[in-house]
């Protein structure tokens, strides 16, 4: 079993402890920076480790078997870089809603974070909102990977929605700006004349308590309207269970601060409470408007006051919130499949990095390399038969194979990389195809993969070329001015996404029959142009090819049971 | 203009004693002057000591022509004017920053190689001397002994930024700016490592702490009254004592108790140190900050501890609470020089320390809930308030 030293803020109930204990297949050391960031007796175990009284990291690393960092901020990933020089382990670092933000960071952080994006070999935003973020500030794409956080669906359990009766709102979350408790407290004022009975709850402790408790007097809220300080865990959850509309106001703070997806969100969906959120950062991610509950502008009072209104006088639909909401929360952001996503991202860095420790290169350059060169299948199968023995073979072959596939994808990006010269033709008919299209909406709809992640790396590779066809593009075809563009743009984002979600979802072992058939239409929507591509290809890449292609038929061997050489 | 001539700045018992008739503000004091405000652009120092004064006139002469240090305006028997920054501290630059930025390794880089080439003996600056002003120019402050002590390589430099966790990152900037440099400090601290069974730890005398030779600090854990110690491995350290007697005597209840699960195992013993276990962990008075309430769980934890050093017939039953180390193998207690001589029969430290922490009333109503005993026994004469009030709680 691997070994993963992850380093977190403290060692805290409240700091995501489950994506460091509960990762199947991957055992953990837990690790923060210093011994006053341990805080909670009952999570001190043997497995709790202080970054700053480490000797030697190499000899650490030995002892202690580690096979991978994995750091829980941007800020702790910089932290671990001459941690991660001097050892050549793989990092990964998990990006939350803070780390996206420049506001209030300490000073050169924009330049590490870059420096990280150039260093580290994963990245996992909570959600495709910061991942956007990430790319816009320089960080490769291929490195992604978006890891939603989940709820223990076994903790939150479904219950039905009050039919009748009380009316009692309820937000949770820490008293700071961009929790928008100021704004849902405003939007309460307003229907308390038309909902005399009606309550708002607000949990959590922070930084704005006074203002929060002086802004309620102001709109003299009077018994209508509680805070409450600082509940232990499982009161919140009967906080919760009994309140009859959940709300989150989230916004972008004025210094920039922002969500990711607030995790209380999910909580309440999971259990059955309707919901009124914003569109704010990656909250559209996880509800659709009218869908799994109600969205509204962030920052809005007028438009939240409608919301409440419009959830209060309408209970009968309650029930279609709710259970669309459960739904969505058990698909996408269920906390088992959660971690078994987790390790399957581990799982693929661990093979690079063991392939590359066979070639006795650096995980990063092997990072950068693997996309031309791929592994050598009978070593890659020698190494993963003597060392992960125990799992089971069918498994192991499973995951073998989707990583392959997905190495593959990243192969072809790479051939379109290299291609880029000859291909200026094709991408000036695919950039007019693309402005062709309907609107965002529909866009988001479109299912045509190859092309968008064409664009995708277009937009890598020739930002400036680019911007020069647009502008002669936009002349031709009467597009309007600057905001177009930046429309455009933000298309190109979205269309990004939906490449990583591909990639994401391509390694969930149940959509796996659905992307094989993907990804064989996608083979032959591109064959064309893969033949020309071909042609101009290195052998090395050829053979490379061919191998991975064996390697995929001795997978689909093991997985049905037959011989699968290696493992 | 009034006259800060009429400052006087002397030594005192345990600080400096200041004077001040005008209406200067005081912005700094260390153990050898105090630096008073005198305009936006100007300070003055004053020294009780007038050598120091002489030193450091002396060391800022030297390195005029350096940009990082603070012009001088006037300059007299016990007093230096110089300039003021009003500016962060670098410390304070570098807050919460995980990596240090590569525009601050090579300003460092190049104050530490102006310092050498001016021939300073000391070649390092503390972070708290070292300013940052206007376009992120470093100005350094103190330079009272820079041709007094010995410093090569910048040692308290290396060790604040230790302590802000930017160590790491600044060393590993250093190798690849300047590989000479790097070596040059590897091999210093290879050189100076800590050979504990042969080195002698001074007595400071009555007060003022064990003297420790400055070389090794990089490894230095804490020092107290009767010693030092330091790390030695990942899991070993060392404590060095001053006088062989309190060597003596922590040795045989270190020994003594070696069953016992609070008390830290002894891997070597010498004249002067004990080789021991190496504790990680919190301290019990640093977890407790972080608390909102005292949990039972602690207070039984502690008063296991108080009980059995009184069943192994302990004399001073007391636990500090910045003497308990939270391991992952439970509360160790550590500092047990005057364990089987002094006596001492109520935890009166502990008591002290709780009700810094706001635990005391907290604590003593759980102990009397588990053990109605003790509580009666530690109550029956009121606890003083403090070592010389004998106030009620």
């Amino acid at each position: 079993m691997h070994t993963v030293m992850h380093l977190n803020l403290r060692v805290d109930p409240t700091q995501y402890i489950s994506q460091i204990r509960e990762v199947p297949d991957y055992d953990y050391i837990h690790m923060v920076r210093q011994p006053k960031y341990m805080i909670d007796l009952s999570l001190l175990n043997e497995k709790v480790h202080y970054l700053n009284e480490i000797f030697s990291p190499k000899e650490y690393v030995k002892r202690n078997n580690i096979s991978l960092l994995h750091a829980h901020h941007g800020q702790l990933g910089m932290l671990l870089l001459p941690f991660k020089e001097e050892t050549n382990l793989p990092l990964v670092t998990s990006i939350r809603g803070r780390d996206a933000t420049l506001a209030n960071q300490p000073i050169g952080y924009l330049d590490n974070m870059k420096m990280l994006f150039d260093r580290g070999e994963r990245f996992f935003p909570v959600c495709n909102y910061l991942a956007d973020r990430l790319i816009a500030w320089g960080c490769p794409s291929e490195k992604i990977r978006v890891l939603y956080g989940g709820v223990d669906l076994n903790e939150f359990k479904y219950r039905t929605p009050h039919k009748e009766g009380s009316q009692n709102i309820l937000s949770i979350g820490r008293l700071v700006e961009k929790k928008g408790h100021h704004i849902l407290m405003q939007a309460f004022q307003k229907i308390r004349g038309e909902f005399p009975n009606a309550t708002l709850t607000i949990i959590g402790r922070g930084e704005l308590e006074e203002y929060l408790i002086s802004l309620a007097n102001q709109l003299n809220l009077g018994d209508s309207f509680r805070l409450l300080n600082h509940l232990p865990k499982d009161q919140v959850r009967e906080q919760m269970t009994n309140a009859d509309i959940f709300c989150a106001a989230s916004l972008e703070a004025a210094d920039g601060d922002v969500e990711g997806i607030p995790n209380t969100l999910k909580e309440a969906m999971a259990i059955g409470v309707p919901v009124i959120s914003t569109n704010h950062a990656g909250i559209p991610e996880l509800i659709t408007n009218n869908k799994e509950g109600v969205l509204v502008q962030e920052n809005n009072v007028d438009e939240l006051a409608d919301a409440l209104e419009f959830m209060l006088s309408n209970r009968e639909i309650w029930e279609t919130y709710t259970v669309a909401a459960r739904q969505k929360v058990e698909q996408n952001f269920n906390l088992a499949q959660q971690l078994q996503q987790q390790a399957e991202f581990y799982e693929e860095l661990v093979a690079l990095y063991k392939v590359s420790k066979q070639y006795s290169e650096t995980p990063r350059q092997i990072d950068k390399k693997t996309l031309k060169e791929t592994p050598q299948p009978q070593q890659q199968g020698k190494y993963e038969g003597e060392t992960i023995a125990p799992r089971k073979k069918a498994d192991l072959a499973k995951k073998a194979l989707i990583y392959m596939q997905q190495l593959q994808k990243l192969q072809e990006l790479q051939e379109l990389q290299e291609l880029q010269e000859l291909q200026e033709l094709q991408e000036l008919q695919e950039l007019q195809e693309l402005q062709e299209l309907p609107q965002l909406p529909q866009l988001q709809q479109l299912q045509q993969l190859q092309q968008l992640q064409q664009l995708q790396q277009l937009q890598q590779l020739q930002q400036l070329q680019q911007l020069q066809q647009l502008q002669q593009l936009q002349q031709l075809q009467e597009l309007p001015q600057l905001q177009q563009l930046q429309q455009f743009q933000q298309l190109q984002q979205q269309t990004k996404d939906k490449v990583k979600d591909e990639l994401v979802a391509s390694n969930k072992n149940d959509k796996k029959a659905k992307i094989q058939q993907k990804d064989k239409g996608n083979d032959e929507k591109i064959a064309s142009r893969k033949k020309e591509k071909k042609a101009q290809k290195s052998e090395k890449v050829k053979k490379a090819l061919n191998k991975i292609q064996q390697f995929q038929q001795k997978a689909i061997d093991g997985q049905l049971g037959g011989d699968h050489g290696g493992f | 203009m009034e006259d800060f001539k009429t400052i006087t700045v002397t030594k005192g018992e345990k600080s400096l004693e200041i004077h001040n008739p005008t209406t200067y503000s005081l912005i700094g004091m260390g153990a050898q002057g105090a630096v008073f405000k005198l305009s936006e652009d100007k300070c003055v120092k004053i020294y009780s000591d007038p050598l120091q004064a002489k030193m450091e006139e002396e060391a800022l002469k030297a390195g005029k022509h350096l940009p990082f240090m603070p012009l001088v305006y006037d300059t007299g028997p016990n007093y230096i004017v110089m300039e003021y920054f009003n500016a962060p501290t670098l410390k304070e630059y570098l807050r919460n920053c995980t990596y240090i930025p590569d525009s601050i390794v090579k300003k460092l880089l190049y104050i530490l190689k102006e310092l050498k080439q001016a021939k300073f003996t000391m070649i390092d600056a503390p972070l708290r001397h070292i300013f940052v002003v206007g376009n992120e120019e470093l100005k350094v402050i103190d330079h009272v002994n820079s041709f007094k002590r010995m410093h090569p390589v910048p040692l308290k430099l290396l060790r604040d930024l230790k302590i802000i966790l930017l160590k790491d990152s600044f060393l590993a900037q250093v190798k690849k700016l300047e590989p000479d440099t790097f070596n040059e400090w590897e091999d210093y601290f290879n050189q100076n490592s800590l050979d504990f069974r042969n080195i002698p730890v001074l007595s400071g005398g009555s007060g003022s702490g064990v003297k420790v030779d400055s070389a090794i600090t990089q490894t230095l854990i804490g020092k107290g009254h009767q010693g030092a110690v330091y790390r030695v491995s990942e899991d070993t350290c060392v404590k060095l004592y001053g006088k062989t007697e309190h060597a003596k005597q922590e040795k045989m209840v270190l020994l003594a108790s070696q069953d016992l699960p609070f008390i830290p195992k002894v891997i070597e013993t010498g004249p002067n140190y004990i080789l021991m276990e190496y504790l990680l962990g919190p301290d019990l008075n640093t977890f407790l900050k972080k608390q909102p309430v005292l949990s039972e769980d602690i207070t039984k934890r502690l008063l296991y501890i108080l009980k059995t050093m009184e069943k192994s017939g302990f004399k001073q039953i007391d636990a500090p609470l910045r003497h308990i180390i939270i391991t992952r193998n439970g509360f160790k207690l550590v500092d047990h020089v005057y364990s089987f001589s002094r006596e001492q029969k109520r935890p009166l430290e502990l008591f002290k320390d709780l009700r810094e922490r706001n635990f005391l009333d907290s604590f003593l109503e759980q102990v009397k809930a588990i053990d109605p005993g003790t509580y009666a026994e530690w109550t029956k004469t009121p606890i003083p308030l403090t070592e010389n009030d004998n106030t009620l709680v």
